[in-house]
C-alpha cells in the first residue's frame, strides 16, 4: 500500500464523531460501543467517505481499549472484532480500499507523569492490537498521542505484535509542542527509531495552524509524513460545535502541505466526506514528492533532541560509581535523590547528554537500572546514555527509556556486535563503538580506523546508518603508552574523513599516575577538540574543563558571537568572602544560608567532631527555628529554608567520614511512603527533609507506592517506624489497606499518618498508630517511638 | 464545548493568596521568601500554558440524582440544594499545564522552600484561572437573565472525587486541554481544576455568598477554613 506512495497521494478519511454527532446519535456514552449497537450507522459513514474518494478508513477503534471501556458491557476485542469487521464490509465493496486499526491514547497518564506504568500501557496496546490483527484491519494507525512515552508503548505493542505498517501522529499546540511537552524534532527521532512507516500530526489546530509544525516535520522526517488537521477551530454555539474552515480553504493549506512533502492526508474534528473529496480533486494534478533521507545524529529525551555534530556537546560521566564512594553508597541504599542531584548538578553546569552507568557487585544492576533513568528522566529534560556492559541489562534500559538513548557501548568484537546491534536496531538508538576488538586496544591510528570501518560496516547489515555510530578511539595513558597517545588523536579525522559518523572520547585517563592530572587533563581536551572530537564525555562540574569547551567554542566559531562565553565570564566576581566563625554555624541554620553552610561546616570540622556539631550546633539551631514555627514568627518557607541549611551541615560532615573511611553517625531508620494511587509527595519531602535534620536515617519510597513493596522493604531493613502519607479521599482507602498489611506481617511495627483529608480520629480509625499534623509533629512522634 | 487558551500574563497570581496557601494567615512575608515569590510568580508566568474548557448541561433532579444531559450522573445531596433554583449548568476544568507540574517536581528536588513556594503560586494561579472561566460563564448566565451559584468540584461535600473521569471525557478534555485523570482521581497535570457552576434563577449571587466551609467534608482537618472567605487547596 505505502509502496504507491511513489505515484499517488494516499487520503484518509475524515472524522467519525463529526458524523455521528450530524447522524443525530447522542454523544454521551462511548462511540465505541456504537460498533455494536449501530453498526448501520457506522457503516454508512465509512461507505461515505469511500465514496468520498478515501483510500483508507479508519475503523470506530479510537477509544477502544479496556481502560475507557472499563464501565461498558463490552470489552476492547469485542468493540475491535465488531469495528474492524464493519470497516472491511465498507471497504470490500470497493476495490483498492484499506482499513487501518485506529488506536488512540489509553486516557490515563504513564509513570512519572500519572501513575499508568510503562509495562500495563504496552499490555493495553498488546491487546488493542491483537484484536484488530486478527479482525483484520490492513495497518495500524496511532493517533492523536500527546505523551511521547505513552507512544513509544503503542509502537512497540504494534511492531512486536504484528507485521502491519504502523503509522503514527502526533498533536502540538500552536507553541510547537505536545500537551506533555514534546517537540516535533524529538517526535521524528523516537518514532522514526522505532521503525514506523509513517509519521505526522492530526487535531488540535487547523491547517493553517499547523503549517509550522508541518516544516519542521518535513525537515526532520526521513519517511513519508501524515496531515491530519481539523476543520479550523472549534466554536460553540447552540449546545453543537461547528468549526470555522470550509473545504475550499482547508483544501488550500493542504495544497500548500502537498507542495512542500506532505504525502498522506486526511481529516480529524469538523472534518466531512466533503473535505475529504474537496482535497482529493485538488490534489489531482500533483504528485508526492520523494522523502529524503536526513542523516541527523540525534539522541533525544521527550522533550529535547540534541543535534551532535555541528558544535561540541557534553557527555555528563558523573553518574558512574567507579571511585565514587558516596555514589556507591547511594546507589547500594536506593539513594535516588542523591542520583537525581547528581543529575541536576551536571545539567545545570552544561551537560547536553548524560551518562547512566550503575554497575556496582551486590545489586540488581536491570533494577537499579530502570529506576535510576525513571526517577532523573521525571527531574532533567536532558537525554541520557545507557552505560553497562550487560546486554540484558541495556536492553531492559532503553526499552522504559523515555525518548532516544545512546548506548554505551559496542566494540569490534564479533559477540558484542552480533549481541548489542539488534537492541541499537529494535528501539533506534545512537550506539558508542570503541574502536577494540579480539586482539585489544590498537597501537596505530590506522588500525583504530580498520576497527572502525568493521564495526560501521558490520551496523549496516542490522540496518544501522552511519550516523546512529559515535566512534571512541580509545584514549591511552601517557605515563604508560606516551609513545601511542597521539595515535588516538590522529585516528579522528582519518574516521571523520571516511564516514557520516560522530567522535566521542573519554578523555581523562590520559593523565593517570601523572601529577597535576588537570593540567594535562585539559591540555588534552584541547587537543583532541582541535583535530575534530565532537562529544567529549566528561564531568561538567569541573570549571577547568568547562572553560576549554567555551573558549574552544569561540575559536571554532560554534558559538556565535561569543555570545555563551561573554554570558560565563563576563559577570565573574569575586566569590563573596564567608565570614563563618564557629559561632556563626547556628545563626547560619537559623536564618537559612544555605550557601554559606558547607565553609562554615568545613572550618568547624576543624575543632569538632561530627558528633559534637550535631548535638552543639545543628540541634539547637533546629530547635530555635522549630519553636519560632510553632509560635508563628516564622512560616513554612523559612522553616524549610532552615531545615535545607542544616542538610548541607549533615552532608558535609557525611562527605569527611565517607572520605576518612571515619564512622558515620548511627542512626534509626524510618520509611516513607506516599500510598499506592496518589503522586502528591511535596509534603512527606517535608516531612523527610525536617526528619533528616534530626539524624533519623530516612528510607524514602517515593510515591503511588505498592503495598507489597511497604511491608518488604520494612522487613528487609527492620525498620519500627512507618510514615504514610495521602491526600485524597480515594487513597486514604490504600492507607488503611498498607497499615493491614504492615501491622499482619509485622506487630510490632509502628505507623504514623499524615496528609490534607486525615484527621486525628480517621487515622485511628484506619489502624493508624500516630496522626502528625506537620513535619514537626513527625519529629515528636519519632522521639517517642525510639524513646528518646 | 467552549475552549480558551489563555495568555498567561493577563491572568494575575494573587500574591496573599499564595501567602495564605503558605500558612501566612494575614502577615506578610520575609524579605527572602518575598524575593522567592516574585521571582515564581515571573517563572510560572513564563511557563504556564492556561486552558480551560466548559460545556453547558441542561440538569434535571430525579431521586437525589443530578443528570447533566444523561451524560454525568451525581448523586449529591449539596448540589441538589445549590441548584435548587437551576435548570442550566456549566461544567468547566482548567489547567495551567504540565510544565508547571514539572517545575514543581525540579524544585522540590534541588530547593524544596522554592518548591513550597512555586507549588502554593501554582494553586493561586489555577484559582485565578478559575476565576477567569466563571466570569465568561457567568456572562452567559446573565444573558439567559440568571446569576450562577459558586464553583462546586468533586472532592466538596458529598460529591465523590471518583466523578473526575465522567467529567473530562463529557468535555473532551484530554483532546482539548490535555487534561487526564488517574486511577484514583488524581488530575494530572495537578494543579488542574474541574467544577461545576449553576446557572440559577434566583438572579445573581453576591461574593459574600460563598460556599460554607461548614458544607466541607474536610472541614476538621483544614488549615484555611477558619481563615475567612474558605478557599481552599484539597482536590
Amino acid at each position: 500500500m505505502l509502496n504507491k506512495l511513489k505515484d499517488k497521494f494516499l487520503f484518509f478519511d475524515g472524522a467519525m464523531g463529526t458524523m455521528l454527532q450530524k447522524s443525530g446519535l447522542k454523544t454521551g456514552g462511548l462511540p465505541e460501543e456504537l460498533n455494536i449497537t449501530n453498526y448501520e450507522t457506522i457503516l454508512s459513514i465509512h461507505k461515505e467517505y469511500l465514496n468520498a474518494g478515501a483510500d483508507i478508513i479508519s475503523a470506530n477503534t479510537f477509544g477502544a481499549n479496556r481502560l475507557k471501556l472499563k464501565e461498558s458491557v463490552y470489552s476492547a476485542e469485542e468493540v475491535i472484532n465488531a469495528a474492524v469487521k464493519t470497516a472491511k464490509l465498507a471497504a470490500d465493496s470497493f476495490k483498492n480500499k484499506y482499513v487501518a486499526l485506529d488506536i488512540g491514547p489509553t486516557g490515563a497518564l504513564l509513570y512519572p507523569l500519572g501513575t499508568l506504568s510503562f509495562e500495563e500501557a504496552y499490555d493495553i496496546f498488546k491487546e488493542q492490537v491483537t484484536a484488530g490483527v486478527d479482525a483484520g484491519a490492513d495497518l495500524i494507525l496511532i493517533e492523536t498521542m500527546t505523551d511521547l512515552y505513552e507512544l513509544k508503548a503503542a509502537v512497540l505493542a504494534a511492531k512486536e505484535n504484528s507485521d502491519l505498517p504502523v503509522l503514527c501522529t502526533m498533536s502540538f499546540q500552536d507553541n510547537g509542542r505536545t500537551f506533555t511537552g514534546t517537540d516535533v524534532a524529538s517526535f521524528v527521532a523516537v518514532a522514526e527509531g522505532l521503525g514506523v512507516d509513517v509519521l505526522g500530526v492530526n487535531c488540535s489546530l487547523g491547517p493553517k495552524q499547523l503549517q509550522p509544525i508541518v516544516d519542521e516535520l518535513l525537515k526532520f522526517s526521513s519517511i513519508p509524513v501524515m496531515v491530519q488537521a481539523n476543520a479550523g477551530l472549534p466554536r460553540y454555539e447552540n449546545n453543537e460545535t461547528y468549526y470555522d474552515i470550509a473545504p475550499e480553504e482547508y483544501s488550500h493549506e493542504i495544497d500548500i502541505m502537498a507542495k512542500k512533502g506532505v504525502s498522506i492526508f486526511g481529516g480529524c474534528c469538523g472534518t466531512t466526506p466533503e473535505y475529504i473529496n474537496d482535497v482529493i480533486s485538488s490534489l489531482n494534478e500533483l504528485k508526492p514528492l520523494e522523502t529524503t533521507k536526513k542523516c541527523f545524529t540525534t539522541a533525544a529525551s521527550s522533550s529535547k533532541t540534541v543535534f551532535l555534530g555541528d558544535e561540541v556537546k557534553i557527555i555528563g560521566e558523573r553518574i558512574n560509581p567507579t571511585g565514587k564512594k558516596r555514589l556507591k553508597e547511594a546507589l547500594r541504599e536506593n539513594d535516588f535523590d542523591y542520583v537525581i542531584k547528581e543529575a541536576i548538578a551536571q545539567q545545570e553546569t552544561g551537560s547536553d547528554i548524560l551518562d547512566i552507568n550503575v554497575g556496582l557487585p551486590g545489586i540488581d544492576e536491570k533494577e537499579i537500572m530502570k529506576r535510576v533513568i525513571t526517577e532523573v528522566q521525571s527531574v532533567v529534560s536532558l537525554p541520557l546514555q545507557i552505560d553497562s556492559s550487560n546486554t540484558a541489562v541495556i536492553e531492559e534500559a532503553v526499552r522504559i527509556y523515555n525518548g532516544k538513548p545512546i548506548i554505551n557501548s559496542v566494540n569490534g568484537k564479533k559477540d558484542a556486535m552480533e549481541k548489542v546491534f539488534p537492541i541499537v536496531k529494535k528501539y533506534g538508538a545512537l550506539v558508542v563503538a570503541l574502536t577494540l576488538d579480539e586482539d585489544g586496544i590498537p597501537k596505530t591510528a590506522e588500525k583504530r580506523l580498520e576497527i572502525a570501518s568493521n564495526i560501521i560496516e558490520t551496523a549496516k547489515l542490522y540496518g544501522i546508518p552511519e550516523e546512529n555510530i559515535l566512534v571512541d578511539p580509545l584514549v591511552l595513558t601517557a605515563s604508560a603508552e606516551q609513545a601511542n597517545v597521539m595515535e588516538t588523536l590522529k585516528a579522528i579525522p582519518l574516521i571523520k574523513g571516511k564516514y557520516n559518523v560522530r567522535i566521542v572520547l573519554g578523555a581523562s585517563n590520559v593523565s593517570f599516575g601523572l601529577p597535576n592530572r588537570k593540567l594535562l587533563n585539559t591540555t588534552y581536551l584541547a587537543m583532541a577538540l582541535g583535530f575534530g572530537l565532537d562529544v567529549p564525555i566528561t564531568d561538567s562540574t569541573n570549571e577547568a574543563l568547562m572553560d576549554v569547551v567555551r573558549s574552544f567554542k569561540v575559536l571554532a566559531n560554534q558559538d556565535k558571537d561569543s555570545s555563551k562565553y561573554i554570558e560565563a565570564y563576563s559577570s565573574v566576581v569575586s566569590e563573596r568572602p564567608v565570614m563563618a566563625s564557629e559561632a556563626d554555624l547556628k545563626d547560619i541554620i537559623i536564618k537559612g544560608l544555605k550557601e554559606e553552610a558547607k565553609k562554615a561546616s568545613l572550618k568547624l570540622l576543624q575543632q569538632y567532631n561530627s558528633i559534637e556539631i550535631v548535638n552543639e550546633f545543628l540541634i539547637p539551631a533546629l530547635d530555635i527555628v522549630g519553636e519560632r514555627y510553632e509560635k508563628e514568627e516564622i512560616f513554612l518557607p523559612q522553616l524549610i529554608r532552615s531545615a535545607e541549611t542544616s542538610k548541607v551541615v549533615f552532608e558535609t560532615i557525611k562527605e569527611k567520614s565517607l572520605k576518612e573511611g571515619s564512622e558515620i553517625i548511627e542512626s534509626k531508620k524510618i520509611l516513607l511512603a506516599t500510598v499506592k494511587g496518589d503522586i502528591h509527595d511535596i509534603g512527606k519531602n517535608i516531612v523527610k527533609l525536617i526528619l533528616e535534620n534530626y539524624g533519623y536515617k530516612i528510607i524514602d519510597l517515593g510515591k503511588d507506592v505498592d503495598i507489597e513493596k511497604i511491608v518488604e522493604t520494612v522487613q528487609r531493613e527492620n525498620i519500627d517506624l512507618v510514615g504514610l502519607s495521602a491526600l485524597m479521599t480515594t487513597t486514604v482507602q490504600n492507607m488503611e489497606y498498607t497499615i493491614q498489611a504492615l501491622k499482619e506481617k509485622i506487630p510490632h511495627v509502628k505507623v504514623m499518618v499524615g496528609g490534607a483529608v486525615l484527621t486525628p480520629g480517621y487515622a485511628g480509625k484506619i489502624g493508624a498508630d500516630y496522626y502528625s499534623k506537620d513535619a514537626r509533629g513527625a519529629v515528636d512522634i519519632a522521639k517517642k517511638t525510639f524513646g528518646e | 464545548m467552549t475552549v480558551r487558551h489563555i495568555k498567561s500574563d493577563s491572568v494575575k497570581i494573587n500574591k496573599d493568596e499564595a501567602l495564605k496557601y503558605l500558612g501566612y494567615k494575614n502577615r506578610k512575608a520575609d524579605e527572602a521568601t518575598d524575593k522567592l515569590l516574585n521571582e515564581t510568580i515571573s517563572e510560572l508566568q513564563e511557563i504556564s500554558e492556561l486552558k480551560y474548557v466548559y460545556r453547558i448541561f441542561n440538569i434535571k433532579k430525579e431521586n437525589n440524582s443530578i443528570s447533566f444531559d444523561n451524560i454525568i450522573n451525581i448523586k449529591s445531596k449539596d448540589i441538589e440544594r445549590l441548584f435548587k433554583d437551576c435548570e442550566k449548568s456549566a461544567v468547566m476544568a482548567a489547567t495551567v499545564g504540565f510544565q508547571v507540574e514539572k517545575r514543581i517536581k525540579y524544585y522540590s528536588m534541588t530547593n524544596l522552600s522554592k518548591g513550597v513556594v512555586f507549588d502554593a503560586c501554582a494553586d493561586a494561579f489555577i484559582e485565578a484561572l478559575c476565576d477567569l472561566a466563571e466570569d465568561e460563564i457567568k456572562e452567559l448566565a446573565a444573558e439567559e437573565g440568571c446569576g450562577i451559584t459558586f464553583r462546586y468540584s468533586p472532592g466538596y461535600g458529598d460529591v465523590p472525587v471518583s466523578h473526575q473521569g465522567e467529567i473530562l471525557s463529557a468535555l473532551n478534555a484530554q483532546k482539548l486541554i490535555g487534561l487526564t485523570s488517574s486511577d484514583s482521581s488524581i488530575l494530572i497535570p495537578r494543579k488542574s481544576v474541574t467544577a461545576f457552576i449553576g446557572f440559577s434563577k434566583a438572579g445573581i449571587l453576591n461574593k459574600t455568598n460563598k460556599k460554607s466551609c461548614l458544607d466541607c467534608n474536610l472541614y476538621e482537618s483544614c488549615g484555611y477554613a477558619t481563615e475567612g472567605d474558605g478557599k481552599c487547596l484539597t482536590n
